[in-house]
């Protein structure tokens, strides 16, 4: 079952058209990120799902009933939707307990007490039942905020940048807890982000958003291996687009590194060949090679972050330092065009 | 506890404890004369607490009940328009629910007094024209009347202060209430409102004190409170004794007023300000558009319209050289008073500021904290206060002291000991946004008092003007203890004020009472630019 469905939502502010006819479905228990630079319309799509916005044109559906239309909108209280934010919104006047206690208004009492017990222990949290939010650290209240979410019953949750105000290291953690968390209760979720990396570890599919448009919709690894621009792809994918020439006489998209025969791409003016990580290989092969100029050498750890160049073609890898063996600062690298995709501007 | 004692800094020490005597010693003394004083007049105090505190304390309690009531109904009615509504003249709302605050109590009053008097021009319209006789349906000197005419001065307090709370809350607590299933209504009443309870008190107590405070709105009204029964025991029944015994009761509950605010509005702390943006949620509808203008257009009315017509037009009809020339010497006296005044209290609260910053202790700035007591005590209280102990001292060094130049010593010192939290929380708030790694480095290469005038002072400029013009408009306005202090011939506005006022001569009141209100005008322009350049450099 669809627990949402967009379809054509247009939202426009001051004749300016924020969101441009959008369309997504999202199941039962599916974590959908959406993705983009800011200012790309993530937190009005979040606005427009949740009831606080109304829209221009298009519609938006719940579990089948219509929430969203162009001359109605359903308020927010009765859509069952959660919101998570940045800045965890927890009650500051109001103790854990009470905080989550909120969300379970005309539930019996009984249900009450024990439905706070089991989400503070799913993010084990029991212990500051009756600590206040500014006795907690930031972590600790966003994962209050997220056991408020799930105690409510919701079955559709919107996180908007949830985890921004948090270092690195804790981010990590808490994205598989958030992930683990929703998969059990089979809870969909909207999960704005501007760092890929976020994206990849949460979603099941990933939507980029640029300009108030969807630009591509897909699974991670499908958005990595096949974006379908250069947006796409420098969003999230290898930074290595080189530009491709279509030769008329050999039918064939060329570059000064190789030529990929492919039928010639209408529309678009400019082409581009886009290089996932595993397309570019160290190790000996039939594949064509060249050799590469080593720029500069930046040791990340685990790995060898290395800027090169041929001709006039920049590009930068990473690879692990024992793989990489460069010689009089020059490096041999192997192209296997198969794995090479060919996408419009 | 732990007080920084070694030598260091011993000139700053010795500052802030000589600053703290001069302001808390008289209350102290006060208080000790109070207590042990019982015997002295005891005709007058029987015949006071037979006949006097009864009706003064009922009278007291029931007008800093409705005071508070009614503006805490407005201020947070227009703040709510004005933050959480999609009222369409929000900016006019907004201005004229700052406005009022450049009347002082007491010219508001006698505006109203007057307004109300059987002959005023609007009385004889009203039963000429129509027959009707206002003062059938409107008592203007019962305890609703004064305390809506205080509430229409005061209210603006609380606009304010929830206005910041409202804005501060940002919008995401609001939207998640709502996902979790609560009315626009609900939400407002369960998170909204709770969320502003340290503001609703923090501007409730300013409404206490400045009504337990008020001297000339009162007296206008011939309405006994504390503050006129000390004026009374004082210059009518010459008893100073009894003076200092009423005060010490105020004391008792400005002391009150202030701890609760204290306690009450520690978790303002708390309550982080979001930085989410802030979109008003509540759509008015057609009958809550036409109340909301209703009430716009009240506000107007009753604090913009008729206070300038009344004042104009009884300026109107004496308004020549000759009384402006009149009004003169009363002129100078007031703003020299108020720059002396504002000069002492901007030169050692920067002193203040200052030396605190050198010490660095949480228990040294509790200890210059304490300096600024005195916005809680009413005036007259302050002036028995340093009259009191001021005198004994001067009785003591002999009678080489010329009776005028000590009265205005101990005036300028008791305008200080009321005003210095203006000043202190200008100067201090400019002293908290320069880095402390600042100092350190200035350390390194300068002694204190080079540091104090080449690098503290330059910085924190803004502060020191702002609150110097703030403190010098407050003095202005004064009224109880300049009334009380004033030494001979040097009759301010305000005095002049009282005086003409409490022979009902309102046309001669309404000039300097013109005047006064225009210093106000510019103390709320000083604000609002002082308020936008804060937000600016943040």
């Amino acid at each position: 079952m669809n627990i949402l469905q967009v379809s054509n939502l247009i939202h426009k502010y001051d004749k300016e058209t924020i969101l441009n006819d959008m369309n997504f479905t999202l199941k039962k228990g599916e974590i959908l990120c959406v993705l983009g630079p800011s200012g790309c319309g993530k937190t009005t799509l979040l606005n427009c799902i949740s009831g606080f916005v109304d829209i221009t044109g298009g519609k938006i559906t719940c579990k089948e009933q219509v929430v969203s239309e162009s001359n109605f909108t359903m308020p927010p209280e009765k859509r069952n939707v959660s919101l998570v934010f940045q800045d965890y919104a927890l009650f500051p006047h109001m103790s854990v307990k009470k905080n989550i206690q909120f969300a379970l208004r005309n539930k019996p009492k009984n249900y009450q007490e024990e439905k706070i017990v089991e989400v503070l222990k799913m993010v084990g949290l029991l212990e500051k039942i009756k600590n206040y939010p500014h006795e907690l650290s930031g972590g600790e209240q966003q994962r209050v905020a997220i056991a408020r979410s799930i105690a409510s019953g919701n079955d559709l949750l919107l996180l908007d940048e949830p985890f921004s105000n948090l270092d690195p290291n804790l981010r990590q953690e808490l994205r598989s807890e958030l992930r683990n968390l929703l998969k059990k209760n089979e809870i969909s979720a909207i999960f704005i982000t501007h760092d890929q990396y976020e994206a990849f570890d949460m979603a099941d599919r990933i939507a980029v958003l640029n300009k108030g448009k969807i630009e591509q919709i897909d699974s991670p690894r499908e958005l990595y291996q096949n974006p379908k621009n250069t947006f796409v792809a420098n969003f999230l994918g290898s930074k290595n687009l080189i530009k491709a020439i279509y030769d008329e006489n050999t039918s064939a998209y060329t570059c000064p590194l190789f030529s990929i025969p492919r039928e010639r791409i209408e529309m678009s003016e400019e082409v581009y060949f886009y290089l996932p990580n595993d397309a570019i290989q160290l190790k000996e092969s039939d594949f064509i090679n060249h050799d590469f100029e080593v720029l500069g050498e930046h040791f990340r750890g685990d790995n060898l972050e290395l800027e090169i160049k041929f001709r006039d073609i920049e590009m930068s890898i990473s690879r692990p330092a024992y793989a990489v063996n460069i010689r009089d600062k020059l490096l041999k690298l192997y192209f296997n065009t198969d794995l090479i995709k060919i996408i419009p501007v | 506890m732990k007080f920084n004692t070694n030598k260091q800094f011993a000139f700053q020490k010795i500052f802030i404890l000589a600053v703290c005597t001069v302001v808390i010693l008289p209350f102290l003394a006060l208080l000790f004369r109070a207590i042990f004083g019982l015997d002295s007049d005891p005709s007058v105090w029987i015949h006071v607490t037979r006949n006097v505190i009864p009706n003064i304390l009922s009278n007291t309690f029931s007008l800093a009940l409705y005071t508070s009531l009614f503006s805490i109904l407005m201020g947070t009615y227009s703040a709510w328009l004005v933050t959480l509504s999609d009222f369409k003249y929000k900016k006019i709302l907004h201005i004229c629910s700052i406005l009022p605050l450049i009347y002082p109590l007491y010219v508001m009053s006698f505006i109203y007094v007057g307004l109300f008097e059987y002959s005023a021009p609007t009385m004889t319209f009203f039963r000429n024209e129509w027959g009707i006789n206002l003062k059938q349906f409107i008592d203007i000197k019962s305890v609703t009347s004064i305390s809506l005419i205080f509430s229409l001065c005061l209210h603006p307090y609380v606009y304010l202060l929830l206005k910041q709370a409202f804005e501060g809350q940002g919008d995401h607590l609001f939207k998640v209430s709502r996902s979790l299933g609560y009315t626009k209504v609900e939400s407002f009443l369960k998170i909204t409102l709770p969320l502003a309870k340290p503001w609703i008190f923090g501007s409730l107590a300013i409404i206490l004190m400045e009504t337990l405070a008020d001297f000339g709105g009162v007296s206008v009204f011939n309405f006994d409170t504390f503050t006129t029964a000390i004026y009374e025991s004082w210059t009518g029944m010459f008893s100073f004794i009894t003076a200092t015994k009423l005060s010490a009761i105020l004391i008792f509950f400005a002391l009150l007023v202030l701890g609760a605010e204290a306690k009450l509005t520690s978790k303002q702390k708390f309550f982080i300000k979001s930085k989410s943006g802030f979109v008003a949620p509540f759509e008015l509808s057609q009958l809550f558009k036409s109340m909301a203008l209703i009430w716009l257009l009240l506000l107007i009315v009753t604090t913009i319209f008729i206070p300038s017509y009344q004042l104009f037009s009884w300026c109107k009809d004496n308004l020549d050289l000759q009384s402006l020339l009149n009004n003169y010497p009363y002129f100078y006296n007031t703003v020299r008073l108020a720059f002396i005044t504002a000069l002492v209290t901007t030169i050692v609260t920067t002193l203040l500021a200052s030396s605190s910053r050198f010490l660095k202790s949480v228990n040294w700035e509790r200890l210059t904290k304490l300096t600024t007591l005195g916005y809680a005590i009413p005036g007259s209280i302050i002036a028995v206060a340093v009259f009191g102990l001021f005198t004994k001292i001067k009785i003591s060094l002999g009678d080489f002291i010329n009776q005028n130049s000590f009265l205005y010593f101990i005036l300028v010192v008791g305008l200080m000991t009321r005003f210095l939290s203006i000043s202190y929380k200008n100067i201090f708030s400019s002293f908290k946004r320069i880095s402390p790694n600042l100092d350190k480095a200035a350390a390194l290469l300068a002694k204190p008092s080079v540091i104090i005038f080449k690098i503290h002072i330059p910085l924190i400029k803004s502060g020191i003007i702002s609150g110097f013009l703030m403190v010098l408009i407050e003095v202005m306005k004064e009224m109880p203890m300049t009334l009380m202090l004033r030494p001979f011939g040097k009759d301010t506005l305000s005095v002049k004020i009282y005086e003409f006022t409490s022979e009902g001569d309102w046309e001669r009141a309404a000039i300097p009472a013109l005047l006064i209100v225009l210093a106000g005008f510019i103390s709320i322009v000083i604000m609002t630019v002082v308020e936008k350049i804060g937000s600016k450099t943040k």
